[in-house]
């Protein structure tokens, strides 16, 4: 499965985190380290499973967890209208 | 000097370029950082204080953990800040110019963008906005159209034409979908201040600046810190952020230091600049660039209001009394300061006129009489912290 971003999200990173501005509603959303990992991967070139291998070898995390996150994550932003599907 | 107080002096020194060593400053360094770190939200410096995090540390000023993350978190709101409004300013361009609505930015983003290191250091909640008097209609209808509602402050219960003829700012509470506040201000102060500015001669010192691609209009840099300093004292000097503000402002390299002097003396503004560059000589260790080698005649110490109570994050006067008080200290001669204070303690009878005498005007003389009593009481008593935290 893959995902791209939405239209209208503004992306800032900082220290290694990052803030989402969805511009269509004017919420924005802070990401943790991981997060902002994950953020710029997001795209028509990788795949979820991927990007999960890749937070796997990054993060030093079993490919159980890394997995279990990624789906929470995705959902999140879909719920807030951040990526669609591809 | 307490730890905290020691803390925020070197941040000041820190911006304005003065080397500090582990030793210069007085005080002890080490200790609870929690009435730091409600300090410095209270003076607008939280990012600031993370942005500069390692040369504070180099001096021997360390934030603990917890501390730092709280600071980082400040930091991420400031710039999610920047990014909304930054995108919504834009919208808000388009919109005024589809209706032929000039107008001028103030504060807040301005200063943001123009002086400090990076924009989201200068905290700010909304933008503030100069319209011409006879536009407020027109923008309140684009405002509201674009779904922003009205706050409900004092402002409110005036009718628009006490509102023009006062200048009182607009305040709008934020809008939902676009998440900002907006401040719509129709002069530079208000007839009722000690200070009165012509609004003509800022609209006609505008340049332009650019956000994000987008260019928009705001006042010169020599009008800009003369308001910077003047909003400082307007604010009783409560917050830090004003100070380093005007620290900045007037230190930048391009300011005219001719078309400076001559707005002070247009403005009456020498006495106020006087006491402003006695707290900034204690704050920041140095004149900003543009009073350097400006002649202060009789430097003016106050002795209430300095950098240590300023650092303390407490006023030694209400607020209340504080707006009658201070421009005691400000305002240049007798006569000036006899006439404010009979001002605000027995207004004009058109004031009274407007403001309290309606249509139940037996209610309208009672209401006066009581804020009248209220005003001399706030002067002969100094209530203080009380009040003020309350």
């Amino acid at each position: 499965m893959k995902y791209i971003h939405c239209d209208n999200i503004d992306w800032k990173e900082f220290d290694d985190e990052s803030v989402l501005l969805n511009l269509s509603t004017g919420y924005y959303f802070r990401l943790n380290q991981v997060g902002t990992f994950i953020w710029p991967l997001i795209s028509r070139e990788h795949t979820i499973g991927g990007i999960a291998d890749r937070v796997m070898e990054k993060f030093d995390v079993s490919q159980r967890q890394a997995k279990t996150d990624m789906h929470d994550f995705i959902e999140q932003l879909l719920a807030e209208q951040l990526i669609q599907k591809a | 000097m307490t730890d905290y107080k020691v803390k925020l002096l070197t941040l000041c020194r820190i911006i304005s370029g003065i080397p500090v060593s582990k030793d210069s400053l007085s005080g002890s360094v080490s200790g609870d950082d929690r009435p730091l770190l409600d300090l410095l939200q209270y003076h607008q410096v939280a990012a600031l204080a993370y942005y500069y995090r390692k040369p504070l540390a180099d001096t021997g000023v360390h934030f603990d953990p917890e501390t730092l993350a709280n600071l980082k978190s400040y930091t991420l709101l400031n710039i999610s800040r920047v990014m909304v409004y930054e995108h919504y300013l834009k919208h808000l361009d388009d919109l005024m110019q589809s209706y032929s609505v000039d107008y001028r930015l103030l504060k807040g983003i301005v200063t943001a963008k123009s002086v400090y290191p990076e924009d989201y250091l200068r905290a700010f909640g909304d933008a503030d906005i100069l319209i011409r008097p006879e536009n407020l209609k027109t923008v309140e209808a684009l405002l509201e159209k674009d779904s922003f509602k009205h706050a409900d402050d004092l402002y409110r219960v005036f009718p628009d034409e006490i509102i023009q003829k006062y200048s009182f700012a607009q305040h709008f509470l934020r809008s939902e979908p676009n998440n900002v506040a907006v401040d719509l201000h129709l002069n530079m102060s208000g007839r009722l201040h000690p200070f009165q500015f012509d609004s003509d001669d800022f609209w006609d010192s505008s340049i332009s600046f650019q956000l994000d691609g987008h260019e928009l209009k705001t006042f010169d840099p020599e009008h800009q810190g003369v308001y910077a300093i003047y909003h400082a004292f307007k604010h009783y000097f409560f917050k830090l952020i004003w100070f380093i503000d005007a620290f900045l402002l007037l230190d930048r390299a391009d300011l005219d230091r001719r078309k400076f002097q001559a707005l002070i003396k247009k403005y009456k503004l020498s006495k106020l600049l006087n006491y402003y560059v006695s707290i900034t000589l204690e704050l920041f260790g140095r004149l900003p660039a543009v009073i350097g080698d400006y002649r202060i005649e009789d430097r003016e110490e106050h002795s209430l209001i300095n950098s240590r109570t300023i650092l303390s994050g407490f006023l030694p006067y209400s607020p209340s009394r504080a707006r009658l008080l201070l421009p005691m200290y400000y305002l240049k001669g007798p006569f000036a300061r006899f006439g404010f204070l009979w001002r605000q303690l027995f207004p004009p009878m058109e004031t009274v006129r407007d403001f309290y005498v309606g249509k139940n005007s037996g209610k309208g003389v009672f209401r006066y009489a009581k804020l009248r009593c209220k005003a001399i009481s706030d002067l002969c008593l100094n209530k203080t912290k009380e009040e003020y935290s309350s």
